[in-house]
């Protein structure tokens, strides 16, 4: 099994999108999850019927007694994140940490469970996907990501599939490691912009800071031809092998519009480089 | 969701403060952001504020030609042992619910990446035998061209944690000016943090499904912040996959809409600020602007 996630660094790129048609390419061998909980769009393009939601404990939040709270706001004091006033605890400041329960003289502070968010298994016509969504606000996303992706190699392993496909977040930080970290490979999906390329660059030294190795393509490739020779450049100096140059094609976004893999519009330009780069990922030894 | 009426955003007069949001990546926030100071630091004459808080990968500063910048160190507080006081009793361990400490035999093993600095360890630990020292987790650089003072934090490659990063761009500006903050994308605890305080928030969305999805989370965030809510449509068509209807039932405005336009774009790409590409667009911004100060930004739930 190879173990592929598909990331960008900077949002909009087209991550679901390449993703949605190599899946749709490796109908029948391959297992997706979407890890970009915040965001979550793989689902809109493969529509997977998924299963009952389970929820995720993303950590634990403070909860105060108020019949204890003789309020001495000593945990207002020591809170470093102002998430407590006067006995009442702000969810979206809480950080979970625990210092207010440890110093409440009155043990009028518990520290609960808190559920942020959910996810689930889906079966599509490409095969099983899993999703999640995390809860308005909820922090932790790295962990659910963690969570899904643990799952979804004991799932793949079972299947026996040729791929484990991981549709990723933006940026570099918390959630796009936990999406990174265990893969086999990484396919950058990079667009040709000033903004495109020096978010591309954030991102394989993020994989070279995991030792991942990296794969790019290029989305949009012919409306900023000047950006896209300095991508393929930058590519080329790094020793990154760039995959495929995927041109613009209205069609792609009439697809995101309806919901459609783009793969399965036989006669557009998009569709036929992504069928390219499909089937030149699975001639590599990733 | 339900919200309860009381947590249904209040109408606000005075705009000061303004988040620029999306939910979903590559809509357009940036674009937005630049164009909006400039446009407004050009039509009125006033010092605009610009801070880029999508630190984990800041781009405003890719469309604006900056003179001098200033530069710092963003650091977090993280714990240091002193092995002579440490009786390895193991209280400052099970007082973290990070996972950032462990301890082996008599020896402290401290994981500063995953420390949230909440200070638990050192107040659990009863030889005093913990300190607090700086750890760089970013930088934060500052420049100014014509009337538009940016502030961006930068994540270095490698860290997980975005919001200590986030709120010390927050910080650095006391400017009395309008401020507009280039916010990140996605619905966590980045995006709480660069909108949290916020007198409004401008929404820029695409009308295609992954738009409206990730609309319709944003919108559920900006109302659990009471952050009242206006929209961009960007990238708009004929099509527009239930984005003003969706707009409609929450009662929240859709104040401008920029067209697909392959010119834009291409010129979007070259990181021209959109009020250059051409001046009507500055104009309709500096409106966009004026409309936020006399609309009812919404968020209601239906």
């Amino acid at each position: 099994m190879t173990k592929l996630v598909v990331l960008s660094g900077k949002g909009g790129t087209g991550k679901t999108t390449v993703s949605a048609a190599l899946a749709t390419h490796w109908r029948g061998e391959v297992l997706c999850v979407d890890t970009d909980v915040d965001a979550a769009n793989l689902h809109l393009v493969l529509q997977p019927t998924f299963g009952p939601e389970v929820p995720f404990v993303g950590g634990r939040m403070a909860y105060c007694d108020e019949t204890r709270c003789s309020g001495c706001g000593r945990c207002t004091a020591l809170c470093r994140f102002h998430a407590i006033a006067a006995g009442t605890v702000r969810s979206l400041s809480c950080e979970g940490c625990g210092l207010c329960a440890l110093a409440c003289p009155e043990q009028a502070l518990q520290m609960i469970d808190h559920v942020g968010g959910y996810w689930s298994v889906g079966t599509a016509d490409c095969g099983t996907v899993l999703g999640a969504r995390l809860l308005p606000g909820a922090g932790n996303s790295g962990k659910l990501v963690s969570l899904l992706k643990e799952e979804a190699t004991r799932l793949a392993k079972e299947q026996q599939v040729r791929w484990l496909l991981c549709d990723g977040p933006p940026g570099t930080g918390c959630p796009t490691m936990a999406a990174l970290a265990g893969n086999d490979a990484l396919l950058a999906v990079a667009e040709p912009s000033a903004s495109g390329l020096h978010d591309l660059c954030r991102l394989l030294d993020l994989a070279a800071h995991f030792g991942i190795s990296a794969y790019a393509c290029i989305n949009k490739a012919d409306l900023a031809p000047a950006f896209a020779a300095q991508v393929s450049d930058e590519c080329m100096r790094r020793r990154v092998p760039l995959l495929a140059k995927i041109p613009y094609d209205p069609e792609v976004g009439a697809c995101a519009r309806r919901g459609e893999p783009v793969v399965d519009r036989g006669d557009s330009p998009a569709a036929a480089a992504l069928a390219t780069l499909a089937s030149r990922l699975a001639e590599i030894d990733l | 969701m339900g919200m309860s009426a009381a947590l249904t955003p209040t109408v606000r007069s005075n705009i000061v403060k303004l988040c620029v949001v999306s939910g979903k990546g590559g809509t357009g926030k940036t674009t937005l952001s630049v164009g909006l100071a400039c446009a407004l630091a050009e039509a009125q004459g006033t010092a605009v504020t610009l801070l880029d808080c999508d630190v984990e990968e800041p781009n405003a500063h890719l469309y604006l030609q900056l003179g001098t910048l200033v530069k710092r160190e963003i650091s977090v507080l993280v714990p240091v042992w002193d092995p002579k006081d440490c009786t390895a009793c193991g209280a400052c361990k099970r007082a973290c619910d990070f996972g950032a400490l462990a301890l082996f035999g008599d020896h402290l093993e401290i994981f500063a990446e995953h420390c949230h600095s909440c200070g638990a360890c050192l107040y659990a630990c009863p030889q005093q035998a913990l300190m607090e020292v700086p750890r760089s987790v970013g930088r934060l650089q500052k420049g100014t061209v014509a009337g538009v003072e940016l502030i961006w934090g930068e994540l270095t490659v490698g860290e997980p944690r975005s919001v200590p990063v986030i709120e010390a761009v927050l910080e650095a500006t006391q400017a009395d000016t309008p401020v507009i903050i280039d916010g990140p994308p996605g619905t966590s605890c980045a995006l709480i943090a660069a909108a949290d305080g916020a007198d409004a928030a401008l929404v820029v969305t695409e009308p295609t499904l992954f738009g409206l999805h990730d609309l319709t989370a944003v919108l559920d965030v900006l109302d659990t912040l009471e952050v009242p809510a206006a929209v961009v449509i960007n990238k708009a068509n004929d099509e527009d996959s239930g984005i003003r209807a969706l707009c409609r039932a929450r009662g929240v405005p859709v104040l401008l809409e920029i067209p697909f336009d392959r010119q834009l774009a291409e010129r979007g790409a070259e990181a021209v600020p959109l009020n250059r590409i051409d001046p009507a667009w500055g104009a309709q911004l500096v409106r966009l602007w004026e409309m936020l100060q006399s609309h009812e930004a919404g968020g209601k739930t239906p």
